[in-house]
């Protein structure tokens, strides 16, 4: 198999919107369709047999009355015999979407995954610091091609939404760039990351290959509400800008427990 | 990046300061280098000659003597925690060892370059690029501190984690130099100069790093920083109590220096933190904000207190 030459293979916008699994494995899947048509093709000359008969199961190619019965193997020399290598590509282009209606170009896709989480957080009271201590989540990613993979693709997407939510930022001087390089730059360690709970939800999406979404940056967006959520229930208060840094908790918790105070003086 | 020109191997401490006072123009001792490579890589570091002293076995040892625990200068921050008698007497030096960066480097980066570890600062641990283009502060031969956006003074954090808590033990140091070898209390190398923040002579090698052993002491070590590893601190305070009454308060990352406080068991704690408080010069060259580095000082001393029953 050839993989990206552009050659054969016909072109893509590329790689990004978490859009590979959905655009490039339904390509996959319709290059994967022409080829079992061309062998179809070959083998009905051939063996002089009408195309529908054909069966493509357990590695096999076979017809209804098992007239023909051919292993992959054979039924790929039949295919490159007088030929030799056989190439074929396939396409994917979504249905048109959308409407007439106000805002009916925005954010259009021909499929939308689904994610939540629930974050477990301790609050230091007299420093601010915030520890997560668990979190736990769900996506619906449709159908799970490679489950291990969707696993590691959550914990990697909730890693880094941890990243955005408690730890990272960029801070400039003059333009500069100052914390330009990873020891500044702050990415959690693994000290930094709590245990991660995944658990795939699988559907059958009607547009995507076998019935695949994502499960790339969609799985992302739940977890970082989730923890500044878990931190206005562990303390009361709400944040409103990332990342959730010690000292703002800090102070919120002052001006909170000011309010408080000015409260009870009024009863 | 300056690639230096030479780079000896002595095998005692004799030949390590022989050596040095021939390259005395530019040289620096090399000991697990995770502390002076970064900075030659960053061009901080300038010197054409390494003498890299991780040969010499005299200082690699854990000895007794007396009243004294003696640390050979060169034992690893990881390898701390293997011998019994700093588990059973300083555990809490063990557990600022571990606080130092990450497993790996505390691997290689010894206790001897951890108490003699560069001062640092948002605006000077940058590439040689990015100082240029900043205009290079005071530590590197500019005119102007950049983090107070002007000051004629140079404050650079003092970031070893382990000399807090060594400090709040009396521990001394045993130098060779030129001249033979001296014991000197571990604070009094630190000037609170950022520019220069050690005064020990060039070609001074930390032989061994001494404890009293019969104190009973009780420490109390805490670190600030973003993550749970890698971070340098952006305030590490060490408490320790001895048997007689006596309190040592120390609070690193906060000024060129250690900033010291003695006291003893009947004083008033919050006038201590008080005067500890008072004594630190923070400037906004860290990930914290002066003010809540400054807040923190009173929080974390009053939790060590809290600790260690005071
Ligand atoms: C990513 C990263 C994170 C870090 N985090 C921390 C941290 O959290 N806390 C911390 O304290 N440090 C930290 N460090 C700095 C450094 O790793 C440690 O301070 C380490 O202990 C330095 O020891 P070393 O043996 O590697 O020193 P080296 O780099 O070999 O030397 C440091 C200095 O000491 C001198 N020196 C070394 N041994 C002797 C001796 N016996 N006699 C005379 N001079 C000597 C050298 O000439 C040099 O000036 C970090 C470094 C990195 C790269």
């Amino acid at each position: 198999m050839i993989a990206a030459d552009t050659l054969i293979t016909p072109v893509d916008l590329g790689s990004y919107s978490s859009r590979v699994t959905f655009m490039a494995g339904n390509a996959a899947k319709d290059a994967a369709e022409n080829l079992k048509k061309e062998m179809i093709v070959a083998i009905a000359k051939k063996k002089n047999i009408a195309e529908e008969e054909f069966i493509f199961s357990e590695n096999r190619v076979f017809s209804n009355d098992k007239s023909v019965d051919f292993s992959w193997d054979e039924a790929i020399e039949i295919l490159v015999a007088n030929r030799g290598a056989v190439s074929v590509s396939g396409k994917y282009i979504s249905p048109k979407l959308g409407g007439d209606f106000k805002g009916a170009g925005a954010g259009l896709s021909p499929s939308y995954s689904f994610s939540s989480c629930v974050a477990e957080v301790k609050v230091d009271l007299e420093t601010g610091h915030v520890k997560i201590l668990n979190v736990w989540g769900a996506h619906d990613c449709g159908k799970a091609l490679n489950p291990l993979a969707v696993e590691g693709q959550l914990e990697g997407s909730w890693h880094m939404g941890i990243g955005q939510v408690m730890t990272e930022e960029m801070s400039y001087y003059n333009g500069l760039l100052v914390n330009n390089n990873f020891l500044d730059y702050k990415i959690p360690t693994t000290l930094d990351t709590p245990p991660i709970h995944t658990n795939i939800i699988e559907t059958i999406d009607p547009e995507g290959p076998f019935g695949a979404k994502e499960t790339g940056e969609g799985a992302i967006h739940a977890v970082l509400p989730a923890i500044a959520n878990a931190v206005y229930d562990a303390v009361g208060i709400r944040i409103t800008k990332l990342p959730i840094k010690s000292e703002d908790v800090l102070r919120l918790l002052k001006e909170k427990e000011k309010l408080n105070q000015t409260a009870k003086v009024k009863i | 990046m300056n690639i230096e020109k030479f780079y000896l191997k002595p095998e005692s401490v004799e030949e390590a300061v022989k050596i040095a006072i021939q390259h005395i123009d530019s040289f620096r001792y090399l000991a697990g280098g995770t502390d002076v490579i970064v900075n030659k890589y960053q061009g901080n570091e300038e010197s054409n000659c390494l003498i890299d002293i991780t040969e010499i076995e005299e200082l690699k040892k854990i000895s007794v003597d007396g009243d004294y625990l003696k640390i050979g200068a060169l034992i690893k921050l990881d390898d701390l925690k293997k011998h019994e008698i700093l588990s059973k007497y300083f555990s809490e030096l063990i557990i600022a060892a571990h606080e130092v960066a990450s497993p790996m480097l505390r691997k290689t980066a010894t206790i001897g370059g951890n108490v003699l570890c560069e001062n640092r600062c948002s605006f000077y641990n940058q590439s040689e690029w990015w100082r240029e283009a900043v205009g290079y502060c005071l530590k590197c031969e500019g005119v102007l501190c950049i983090a107070t956006g002007g000051k004629k003074s140079c404050f650079s954090k003092f970031v070893s984690d382990t000399a807090p808590v060594l400090i709040s033990m009396d521990a001394q140091i045993e130098i060779s130099d030129i001249d033979g070898t001296k014991i000197v209390p571990l604070e009094s190398i630190y000037t609170g100069n950022g520019i220069a923040p050690r005064n020990l002579s060039r070609t001074a090698l930390i032989k061994n790093i001494i404890l009293p052993l019969n104190r009973g002491f009780k420490c109390s070590f805490q670190k600030l920083r973003p993550r749970e590893a890698v971070d340098f601190t952006s305030l590490t305070t060490a408490v320790t109590i001895d048997n007689a009454g006596k309190i040592k308060m120390v609070a690193g990352g906060v000024d060129p220096k250690p900033s010291i406080i003695v006291g003893n068991r009947n004083d008033d704690i919050n006038e201590l933190i008080k005067k500890l408080v008072k004594q630190t010069r923070i400037v906004d060259n860290d990930v914290y904000s002066r003010e809540y580095r400054k807040e923190m000082i009173s929080v974390f001393l009053n939790r060590s207190f809290k600790v260690l029953g005071k």
